[in-house]
């Protein structure tokens, strides 16, 4: 199956981010007029939001919230989950890198090194990532910032649809040994699809240590896509 | 010194399991060092078993995640197994033991002694030809004749481990626990014993539906049991779902039982802490027997009873027809647990729909008497009956075959039942020698014509044709299937040669079945009935 190419597309906002200050003197970012945090009070405002999720929380230590604003949000999960669990970790996925810039400049909360902000130029640099795929793949409970996620419906639609590529040579690109990466591509055209590949296998080759390594893989994996 | 890995890829039970061979691996070979790998999912127990150096893990999980969502790029799971399996790589092993019965382990172990000549397999492993290859008979029967068995298993998958890797004597390993843990439980028990009182654990679930007893019975039988004047503990894992199941059972008796919630290491000092433990899980049984706690298995459902069941002499397995547990009564589960506790000294009395065993040892294996109950005869007959036949096939060792038989005569109830099945189990084995020999023919008229080799295809075909069940006249069969499939490919009249030789071997273990059967036949007579 070839790659959705406007995944690859450059994310490019381009609505300025203003910045309010609140009723309670903290700073609220503004995009096309909508303000993403209360311009009352932002942290009373989030520990509504997150309330909710204090039943889910209890049985939950991984967290992925989609979408950063100025983190009122993200500051009274860390709150909350400090609270019900001993380990947690928290992924804020922003997709304006100018957001994040901005939420740097101002600082109205400081996060604890269990959370971790990422942005990326594209919606397949998010999924390049190793170490938020591997985040994702703990099945984190998931906490949309409403506000923000309704200004970037689009995005976080997409990245939650997201499709990697199966063909072989996007698969063995996230490779790293060479000679598993060189097996791999021996096994078909660059374009083939990874599961027919592999299942295709090099008939009537002995088996050597890849082989073995190859089907060790499919055995664990079956039933693939 | 000798370096060992241990390969285990399967669930709880089966890993508590594989501890008692662990152990009686470091037994036999005191100096060695013994690692495991087993699944990250399931590792939890793996800290339980003693004298472990390292345990390695695959993540089946993440690995799953990574490969099936369509949100990922397969390159990651593949980075994820590679660097997870790096570390086997990097130390030299003696010895790999494949403990696991699948092609996902037997390609491990191959993977692994690609990177290293000297290391030794036992178990199954895949060969250049990617043929699975057992490493002697008995990985044989663990690999390809146990799981043609179905429900009458003729041995408990723990014993076939223990002939595939020579270890003559298992005897009882515990597993570990926390200090802290068994001081508060046997401090906590001791206090409910006074005056001659049982503490009588009840598993109140277990993870697999058609295997669990019912709030409704549960209930019932800890009323019962406290009625009798034992106290009954309930024991629940530490989650949301298990406690709502323990206080539907508390809300229906006046009673109120010890309800004791505790993770896998708590579970270790509370079943080793028992008088007697009823579960329907097989996990916690297995915890029962690594500690030689007796207790009563009720096995149910999707269970496949014998390769699995307790091996402990002093416990009973329970079975009800059809696997069904609205067979089996309050009552008796009540009988066995007394039968039990009276070290098998009072009488079992069942009701008609449920079937009691228990375990006997016979040549270091573990076989199952029917001790009450209703049951088939002839599945009594033939499971006893392929035990003595696979010892004897495997070991060339018939001193056994008598204590077989006397099980499976205690299981006779009337003269008729087992001439009939002796007779039936004749004709069965004739007709399977009649096809060896169809087969011999059409081997030898092939080696002289070549284009005669579709008629030795068929006869081969009408062969395996007898191996849909594990039966005695075919067990021979399953044996011989096993070992063609793994032939190499080798030229015409190498192949020929080697089938042939397999052939002979064939016919002569069916005269074994013959003879058995004969000589069972004779015992029969001289028993007197």
């Amino acid at each position: 199956m070839a790659i959705d190419k406007t995944i690859c597309t450059p994310l490019n906002f381009l609505s300025p981010i203003e910045v309010k200050l609140s009723k309670a003197n903290t700073p609220v970012p503004v995009v096309d007029g909508i303000h993403l945090h209360s311009i009352y009070n932002p942290s009373k405002e989030a520990v509504g939001l997150i309330g909710k999720y204090e039943e889910s929380l209890k049985n939950q230590n991984k967290i992925l919230v989609l979408g950063l604003g100025f983190g009122y949000h993200v500051w009274q999960l860390e709150s909350l989950l400090g609270r019900l669990q001993k380990n947690w970790e928290i992924v804020v996925i922003e997709p304006d890198i100018r957001m994040h810039e901005a939420f740097n400049k101002h600082a109205p909360v400081e996060f604890s090194n269990r959370t971790r902000i990422v942005s990326a130029n594209s919606i397949s640099e998010f999924y390049d990532d190793i170490n938020l795929v591997k985040f994702m793949a703990a099945k984190p409970l998931l906490v949309p910032h409403a506000a923000s996620f309704n200004l970037r419906e689009d995005f976080f639609k997409s990245f939650m649809s997201f499709n990697a590529s199966n063909e072989l040579s996007d698969v063995v690109s996230k490779v790293h040994d060479v000679n598993l990466r060189n097996y791999l591509l021996s096994l078909g055209e660059p374009t083939d699809d990874f599961n027919l590949a592999i299942a295709k296998g090099k008939p009537g080759v002995k088996l050597a240590h890849q082989d073995h390594f190859i089907n060790l893989f499919k055995e664990l994996t079956s039933g693939a896509r | 010194m000798n370096r060992i890995l241990i390969v285990h890829l399967k669930r709880f039970g089966d890993l508590i399991s594989a501890g008692q061979t662990i152990s009686a691996i470091k037994a036999k070979h005191p100096h060695s060092e013994v690692s495991l790998l087993c699944f990250e999912e399931f590792s939890s127990v793996a800290r339980l078993i003693p004298g472990l150096k390292k345990t390695y893990t695959i993540s089946r999980n993440t690995l799953l995640t990574l490969s099936n969502g369509k949100l990922y790029n397969t390159g990651f799971a593949l980075e994820e197994l590679r660097l997870r399996l790096m570390p086997l790589i990097e130390s030299p092993w003696d010895k790999i033991v494949n403990l696991t019965n699948d092609l996902a382990s037997a390609h491990l172990c191959s993977w692994i002694s690609c990177h290293d000549l000297n290391v030794s397999i036992e178990g199954v492993c895949v060969d250049e030809y990617g043929l699975a290859v057992s490493s002697n008979s008995w990985a044989s029967v663990f690999n390809d004749v146990l799981p043609q068995a179905g429900l009458n298993s003729p041995f408990n998958f723990r014993d076939v481990w223990a002939k595939m890797l020579d270890l003559s004597d298992q005897g009882i390993a515990p597993l570990l626990t926390n200090p802290r843990n068994e001081e508060t439980v046997n401090r906590n028990f001791q206090s409910l014993r006074r005056g001659g009182i049982k503490v009588i654990g009840i598993q109140a679930t277990c993870p697999i539906e058609d295997k669990g007893l019912g709030a409704e019975l549960v209930a019932r039988l800890a009323e019962e049991i406290s009625t009798d004047g034992h106290r009954p503990v309930l024991l629940i894992a530490p989650n949301e779902s298990e406690r709502e199941f323990a206080s539907q059972i508390l809300e229906q008796i006046e009673y109120q039982p010890i309800v004791v919630e505790s993770d896998f290491t708590a579970l270790s000092s509370v079943v080793r802490n028992l008088d007697l433990l009823i579960t329907p899980d097989t996990v916690t049984k297995h915890f029962a027997d690594a500690h030689g706690t007796a207790c009563v298995e009720i096995s149910l459902g999707s269970s496949p009873v014998f390769k699995q069941a307790t091996m402990n002499p002093k416990s009973v397995l329970l079975s009800a027809k059809d696997r069904d547990f609205s067979q089996v009564s309050v009552d008796d589960i009540l009988s066995a647990v007394t039968f039990c506790l009276n070290n098998g000294k009072t009488g079992l009395e069942l009701a008609q729909q449920a079937t009691a065993y228990r375990p006997v040892k016979i040549a270091d294996t573990t076989a199952y008497q029917v001790i009450g109950g209703s049951y088939n005869q002839d599945d009594e007959f033939n499971r006893h009956a392929t035990s003595a036949l696979i010892l004897k096939m495997n070991q060339n060792d018939d001193e056994f075959v008598n204590d077989y038989a006397l099980l499976a005569i205690k299981a006779a109830t009337s003269a008729k039942s087992f001439t009939n099945w002796i007779e039936q189990t004749k004709e069965q084995s004739a007709l399977t020698m009649k096809d060896v020999l169809h087969a011999i023919r059409a081997l030898l008229q092939m080696s002289e014509n070549p284009r005669k080799s579709a008629e030795f295809i068929e006869s081969l075909d009408r062969l395996f044709a007898n191996t849909e069940y594990l039966l005695p006249a075919n067990v021979a069969v399953h044996f011989f299937k096993s070992k063609v499939e793994c032939l190499p490919p080798s030229s015409f009249q190498q192949n020929t040669k080697s089938i042939e030789e397999l052939l002979f071997k064939l016919k002569s273990d069916l005269q074994h079945t013959m003879n058995l059967l004969s000589q069972w036949h004779t015992l029969w007579t001289e028993s007197k009935f």
